[in-house]
């Protein structure tokens, strides 16, 4: 897939399916970008341990010309799942397919809704983020790009699903594209699931940002469980503006290839993130985190609580980095990264920084990387347990800290089976 | 029970356990006592079947079964408890599931159904009153900010539920206070009958006067020295162990 070919797709595009000229500007900046740098390589100290530089040689389609069979028993059983959830959303290949959101939220496609997208600041919602090339493709390629608005007062207890199916069709790129703007005072919690129909190869390139206006509180959890032939690249970028506070949950069971870029910026004073992710790199899996929290301005706090397993030949990579800027005191931040190997082949990669610029903070960081304790499954094994369950005790209490996290019972038991599961394979 | 015979162990080319013979017959109760580094320990985890040593030579024979073939797991199945010295902490597994896991596996390879929450309380109830165990802690990661007595104490639990053919006890009353020391007491005696064998590993008799053994030995340079009656530990406490080595 030379740049070649994607300047073609997008000019092909831009000619026949973007009919507002401002989206097409921001568009086309977009593309530009994307070209200038080509897709990460090693070369890039972000992109260190994982190099897409072979996406060069594989051809994705971006906008494909069949439409989906919605009576297929894969796409019926998700759509039940999805219709079955109090509140729920349904992207397929990057398509709003389903939404039944509580009363006042809203979604508007800004691709194609005028009067929305003339009233927003395009530029600085869309192109401000395009912080590496993936989202630069994302904006410029995404089919729809979904804003959804959590209005003022707006406190919402019950979780809004969002199921993200990729339908598998063969060498297919779906990116979906979702911005999510929480007004002042408002609460939410959102649970989204990446999922892919299909065995065949595919790619799902997914953003998501979060804004959140002054006193505002989000809570997401992301689930990424796509086909293990699945490639899987998707950043979550959240602006946190005063006295708010969003918690971040990403568990990847799923993928192939998987890279997940999460940054919080902390624009405003008493804003907050508290970030919890866990990992099974199973064989062949290659499962990569990269965090970036910035402390933009005093009295803002950050925490990480991560948590990787590589089988196997899985690898896996945390990479995670805080910067407190100049002249921001009183921040704190902890950053706590600990990993398990539990095969002799697998590699984890591992890398906590602190950048700092100001005196009066208080940050902390450690990571580890350990094996199973052989005294702790022989005190098991010497209870009856054999070797195989002892070592998914084991395992399962290593991830449950951050399962534990997570507030619905009923998926963090979901989770605990599915780690069970592919441990026991 | 157990017969073990002419046991050699080392552990990186260092000999431990030396030509060590020793039989404990059904509903026997033996001490073992000796100086540190005699090998005490080691007799218990080998029995167990930890990693890491080396058995160079001899044989162990539970019921007249091969116990040097089987792993930790089938050991412990086939009726082998260690009450460790060193109580591990498993953070994040709590307590009844632990216990509830160690049942479930032996009522498996019995071939019966697991047990379900309701008759697994029932069942642990009655022990836990009796080791002074309160019904919060079994929501508790296992021996996880537990005190030392409270490791004991929840080791004999174990104990009690597993209802083990062979109990080896490694240092279970070291740490405890004398209250905790009669509750612990207690619980082996409520374990002990005619059928049932338990192996004392201890430094003192102070346990051996409340759990009085039928035999004691003396375990020196990975060899018993000397063997008796329960009036050896009392010498043993006046003397010391110099006079036997």
């Amino acid at each position: 897939m030379t740049l070649n070919y994607i300047e073609n797709i997008f000019k092909e595009e831009a000619n026949k399916n973007i009919p507002l000229e401002n989206i097409k500007n921001i568009k086309q900046k977009a593309i530009n970008n994307f070209l200038d740098q080509g897709f990460p390589t090693r070369k890039n100290e972000k992109w260190k341990y994982t190099d897409l530089g072979f996406l060069n040689n594989r051809k994705f389609i971006f906008n494909p010309a069949t439409t989906e069979d919605f009576t297929r028993n894969e796409l019926k059983e998700l759509n039940e799942k999805v219709h079955s959830k109090k509140f729920g959303v349904m992207l397929l290949d990057g398509k709003l397919t389903y939404s039944n959101l509580p009363k006042d939220i809203n979604v508007q496609n800004i691709s194609e809704n005028s009067t929305f997208a003339n009233n927003l600041d395009l530029d600085k919602i869309i192109n401000k983020i395009d912080d590496h090339s993936l989202t630069s493709l994302n904006s410029a390629l995404s089919p729809e790009i979904l804003h959804f608005n959590i209005p003022k007062n707006k406190n919402i207890n019950d979780p809004i699903y969002f199921y993200i199916a990729s339908s598998g069709i063969n060498n297919y790129c779906q990116q979906p594209r979702m911005i999510l703007n929480c007004e002042e005072n408002s609460v939410v919690n959102l649970i989204f699931r990446y999922v892919s129909l299909k065995n065949e190869s595919a790619w799902t390139n997914s953003v998501l940002q979060v804004n959140q206006r002054e006193n505002s509180i989000c809570k997401l959890l992301r689930i990424q469980e796509q086909k293990l032939n699945h490639i899987h690249t998707d950043s979550i970028n959240a602006q946190l503006e005063k006295n708010t506070s969003i918690k971040i949950i990403n568990i990847d069971l799923g993928g192939n290839l998987v890279r997940n870029n999460t940054k919080v910026n902390l624009n405003d004073s008493e804003s907050k993130c508290n970030i919890f992710a866990a990992f099974l790199s199973g064989a062949n899996q290659h499962i990569d985190y990269h965090i970036d929290v910035n402390h933009n301005a005093k009295n803002t706090s950050s925490s990480q609580e991560i948590r990787g397993i590589a089988n196997y030949k899985g690898v896996g990579v945390i990479d995670s980095k805080v910067r407190v800027d100049q002249n921001i005191n009183k921040a704190t931040a902890n950053q706590s990264i600990n990993n398990l190997l539990l095969s002799k082949e697998s590699e984890i990669y591992t890398k906590p920084e602190l950048e700092i610029y100001s005196d009066d903070v208080s940050c902390s960081h450690g990571a580890t990387i350990g094996e199973l304790d052989d005294d702790l499954l022989f005190y098991l094994q010497s209870r009856g347990i054999d070797k195989k369950q002892a070592q998914s005790i084991l395992v399962n209490a290593f991830i449950n800290k951050i399962i534990n996290m997570i507030d619905f019972p009923s998926i963090r038991e979901y989770l605990t089976d599915s780690f069970s599961t592919l441990l026991s394979k | 029970m157990i017969e073990i015979k002419n046991l050699t162990v080392t552990v990186n080319n260092k000999k431990i356990l030396d030509k060590l013979n020793l039989t404990v017959g059904n509903g026997e109760i033996h001490a073992i006592m000796g100086p540190n580094g005699s090998g005490k320990s080691t007799l218990g985890q080998v029995i167990a079947g930890k990693d890491g040593y080396e058995v160079a030579s001899g044989s162990i024979k539970l019921e007249g079964k091969n116990l040097l073939s089987l792993t930790p797991e089938e050991r412990s199945l086939a009726g082998i408890f260690l009450g460790f010295q060193y109580p591990i902490e498993i953070p994040g597994v709590n307590n009844a599931y632990l216990l509830k896991a160690a049942l479930n596996a032996q009522r498996v390879s019995r071939n019966e159904k697991e047990i379900d929450a309701f008759d697994f309380m029932t069942l642990i109830k009655d022990k836990m009153k009796l080791m002074q165990i309160p019904e919060t802690f079994l929501s508790r990661s296992v021996n996880e900010g537990f005190s030392g007595g409270e490791k004991k104490r929840n080791e004999i639990l174990q104990m009690l539920i597993l209802q083990p053919k062979l109990c080896i006890l490694d240092e279970t009353d070291s740490g405890l206070d004398v209250d905790a020391l009669k509750v612990v007491s207690s619980g082996i005696k409520s374990i002990s009958n005619n059928k049932r064998s338990i192996i004392l590993i201890t430094h003192y008799e102070r346990l051996l006067k409340l759990v009085e053994p039928d035999f004691v030995h003396v375990l020196s340079d990975g060899k018993i020295v000397k063997s008796g009656n329960k009036d050896l530990a009392h010498e043993l406490d006046a003397k010391g162990y110099d006079w036997v080595k």
